[in-house]
């Protein structure tokens, strides 16, 4: 039933002009998509100061992919320098998110606008 | 002196009149007479010459045509092999054999005969004095006959002088035929009925005889093919089982149409045979892929892929080719034409295990794959190739793809041929491997299971068997994994005896590790071992979650679990950390409990505690995700908005759990529920009992 996770990246210029790596998830994220979700963060080799995720086109997250995005926060917090920002969940999964404590490692955002606009 | 050089003139003319005469005479020999004396309970073989005209006239039926040798274009030819063998390669069409026959019965039997015909190419009737006396098959237009025929008895009547005259059809030649077809291949038998009977069923004994081999590989077929389907039903995981059953079959489907005695007719059952053909190479090749283990080599499978289309399209082409009538003008030659494009392509298609064998063998292979390996390799050249040499070859009078084909050895009658011992030995080392195979995976299996029992066993001992009586509450409790292992636990610990100082209270610890399975089972147990020994030093929630994350941190692989810990008083008074786990519910509401990450995530996390006071008939919820997430076929979770829903209606655990299952279970399921009793009520406890393996 669980669907594939599907991961693309793209740049965007944030309100303050700092250049914006966005890396978009649609999909599921559970065990499985580990490969694709730490793939797509080690492709941006630490080259992006500014890092936003976009959670718009997930359908579903389970325990073990929420394990996955909280494994990649970590590995971005050794990383003083960059900052993460997420933003297109669902009230749900809003909830969720802060609910395990994402919200203390990212900023949760509404949509793209309002996370470019505090990038 | 001029006298006499007219008398030899005269003389000389005369010498050669008389040699022309002579000459004349020899080049129009009287057709010969077989004379068969004293015929009685035996037959005779109507051998030697037989009068011979290719085409087509129903005159020569009759018994007064001047049929000499030489005579308007009749020649002989012997009925012990075909006319394509005898001068006439090539010829196809019709052609007449005319037989003269003198026949004197044995005293006291009647003259009354019958004939014994074997194989004729393709169609015939027979006439006698003139007269239409049998037939077989049907005629153009749209020629008819069987593929595989017995020989045929046909009573002739009473008759001692006489013609006895065959109209013969060939058909047009395939692409494989090499011109030396048509006619007669032995010479007819004619006896009394009796005789002529026992002929026959001599000859039907030595086909059997001939077959049994056939027949010996065919029930081997037939029963692989059996026990495969059925273990394949058992377990659709085995999908070498499943094409190991569509081989046999695709076997058995050539072997029925061709190897038995059917009533199909020539042009039908090739027609026929092409497609099945292309499902026999279909299911060797992904049987290969299969046992040679390169089914997840992305490129070889496309190609596979690939070529079964063009395969099954050739095939199926050249197979309705053979439904056309190609004896019609303007039929045969492009129909010849396609089938020499059709064959071409599918037989250089063909040479794909041949390909997946050298690319097999470049792999690290056991012993019964390359059995598989090698068998497949022979089993394709000994059968392609002839079939390749075979094409054209009444252009190219090639004879090598029928040298290939003639018998190695004989024995016990039977006639074993290279192709026959390849294709048995291909068969029998596939079982040989899907055997090892099915049994690999077996012990696989069962290796599997073992640990999944113990894993479950050790579940068991994890998850409460029963629930501590805890006063002034009722307490249900329910849990439901979602595979056979789950990665959800909780644990009731009472924490003091009436009369110490924590009289009635107890600490209650639910949660959740991340992944399910095996993986999480070990995780569940570390932490109901550590929780167990925290609880014998402190009874703070925070304390004892700050404990389980230092001992979890760093054996998790990149996992988490989620956690709530509770201290509930017999008196109501309720203090509870959260790590990262849903907040319970009281009454509907969430408890606005203050929660920290998981554990396991990173050290030193410290935990804040929060102060409830649950009332008389207050209903207290503690779940794990796996109600919260469960999610319909449409792709929709449960959600914090139906969860509340059913939390407002105050269910037990039980009923929670299967608001979520009948919604759709994704994760597994912990509910916990605690009622708060009026006083001097009875506590009550009520487990579900705890499905170890998923509903």
């Amino acid at each position: 039933m669980q669907a594939a996770t599907r991961v693309t990246q793209r740049t965007a210029i944030a309100a303050s002009g700092n250049t914006v790596a966005i890396l978009a998830f649609g999909g599921d994220i559970s065990s499985a998509s580990k490969d694709a979700v730490l793939g797509a963060w080690h492709g941006l080799n630490g080259s992006a100061s500014h890092v936003l995720l976009d959670f718009t086109g997930v359908d579903y997250i389970n325990s073990s992919g929420i394990a996955i995005i909280i494994q990649m926060l970590l590995e971005a917090g050794k990383a003083a320098t960059q900052t993460i920002g997420i933003f297109g969940l669902t009230p749900h999964f809003q909830k969720v998110f802060t609910m395990v404590g994402i919200n203390k490692y990212a900023a949760l955002h509404k949509d793209e606008v309002a996370a470019l606009a505090a990038v | 002196m001029g006298g006499s050089r007219k008398g030899f003139q005269r003389a000389l003319a005369l010498l050669f009149a008389l040699a022309g005469a002579t000459f004349a005479i020899q080049a129009q020999t009287a057709a010969p007479t077989l004379s068969i004396q004293d015929l009685g309970r035996g037959t005779a073989a109507l051998d030697g010459p037989w009068q011979f005209h290719p085409g087509d006239n129903l005159a020569w039926a009759s018994p007064d045509l001047d049929d000499a040798t030489g005579h308007n274009g009749w020649t002989q030819i012997a009925a012990d092999q075909p006319w394509g063998a005898q001068g006439h390669r090539g010829y196809v069409g019709y052609a007449w054999y005319r037989k003269h026959l003198d026949i004197t019965p044995a005293s006291g039997i009647a003259s009354s005969w019958s004939i014994l015909i074997g194989r004729i190419d393709d169609v015939y009737a027979i006439y006698w004095n003139g007269k239409l006396v049998a037939s077989h098959g049907s005629f153009p237009p749209d020629p008819s006959w069987r593929w595989s025929e017995p020989a045929q008895t046909f009573p002739l009547g009473s008759m001692n002088q006489g013609v006895l005259a065959i109209r013969v059809y060939l058909y047009p030649l395939g692409s494989y035929q090499d011109g030396l077809q048509g006619g007669l291949y032995a010479p007819p038998l004619l006896g009394s009925a009796s005789a002529i009977a026992r002929e026959k069923s001599e000859s039907e004994y030595l086909w059997l005889q001939q077959h049994q081999f056939a027949f010996a590989v065919d029930s081997l077929q037939a029963l692989v093919l059996l026990l495969s389907f059925l273990f394949w039903w058992r377990d659709r995981s085995q999908r070498v089982l499943l094409w190991t059953a569509l081989f046999c079959l695709a076997q058995l489907g050539s072997a029925i149409t061709f190897g038995l005695r059917n009533p199909f007719s020539f042009r039908f059952a090739q027609g026929i045979d092409e497609p099945l053909q292309a499902f026999q190479d279909v299911c060797l090749w992904f049987l290969l892929l299969w046992l040679l283990g390169l089914r997840n080599n992305e490129r070889i499978y496309r190609w596979t892929r690939i070529l079964v289309i063009v395969d099954v399209l050739a095939q199926c082409l050249d197979g309705a080719t053979c439904f056309l009538d190609w004896s019609r003008h303007g039929v045969t030659v492009p129909a010849q034409i396609a089938d020499v494009i059709f064959t071409t392509i599918y037989t250089v298609a063909e040479l794909w295990p041949v390909v997946l064998v050298i690319l097999a063998v470049r792999n690290r292979l056991d012993r019964p794959r390359w059995v598989v390996a090698a068998f497949a390799f022979i089993s394709e050249l000994v059968v392609i190739v002839p079939i390749m040499l075979e094409q054209g070859s009444r252009f190219t009078h090639w004879t090598i793809g029928q040298t290939m084909l003639r018998p190695l050895f004989t024995a016990a009658g039977i006639a074993f041929t290279a192709p026959t011992l390849a294709s048995t030995g291909l068969l029998l080392a596939i079982i040989y491997a899907v055997f090892s195979y099915s049994r690999e995976a077996l012990a696989r299996r069962q290796i599997i299971e073992q640990e999944l029992k113990s894993a479950q066993e050790l579940q068991q001992v994890l998850i409460p068997e029963e629930l501590p009586s805890l006063p002034g509450f009722a307490v249900t409790s329910g849990y439901r994994p979602a595979q056979e292992v789950g990665g959800d636990f909780f644990q009731i610990i009472p924490l003091g005896e009436p009369g110490a100082n924590q009289p009635g209270s107890a600490l209650i610890v639910l949660g959740d590790v991340s992944g399910k399975g095996l993986r999480a089972a070990m995780t569940v147990s570390l932490i109901v071992g550590t929780l167990r020994t925290l609880a014998e030093t402190t009874s703070s929630p925070a304390e004892i979650l700050a404990g389980l994350n230092r001992r979890l941190c760093g054996r998790l692989h990149g996992g988490f679990a989620t956690c709530l810990a509770v201290r509930l008083g017999a008196e109501g008074a309720c203090i509870l950390a959260n790590a990262g786990h849903p907040s319970p519910f009281v009454n509907g509401e969430e408890v606005a409990a203050s929660s920290a990450l998981p554990l396991g995530v990173t050290p030193g996390t410290s935990y804040e505690e929060t102060a409830v006071r649950l009332r008389p008939g207050d209903h207290f919820v503690l779940y794990t995700d796996g109600l919260l997430e469960a999610r319909n076929a449409a792709g929709e979770l449960f959600g914090f908005d139906r969860l509340r829903s059913l939390i407002c209606a105050r269910p037990d655990a039980a009923q929670s759990i299967d608001a979520a299952v009948r919604f759709g279970q994704q994760d597994d399921i912990t509910v916990l529920t605690l009622t708060r009793l009026e006083v001097g009520e009875e506590a009550r406890v009520h487990m579900l009992a705890p499905a170890l393996a998923p509903a």
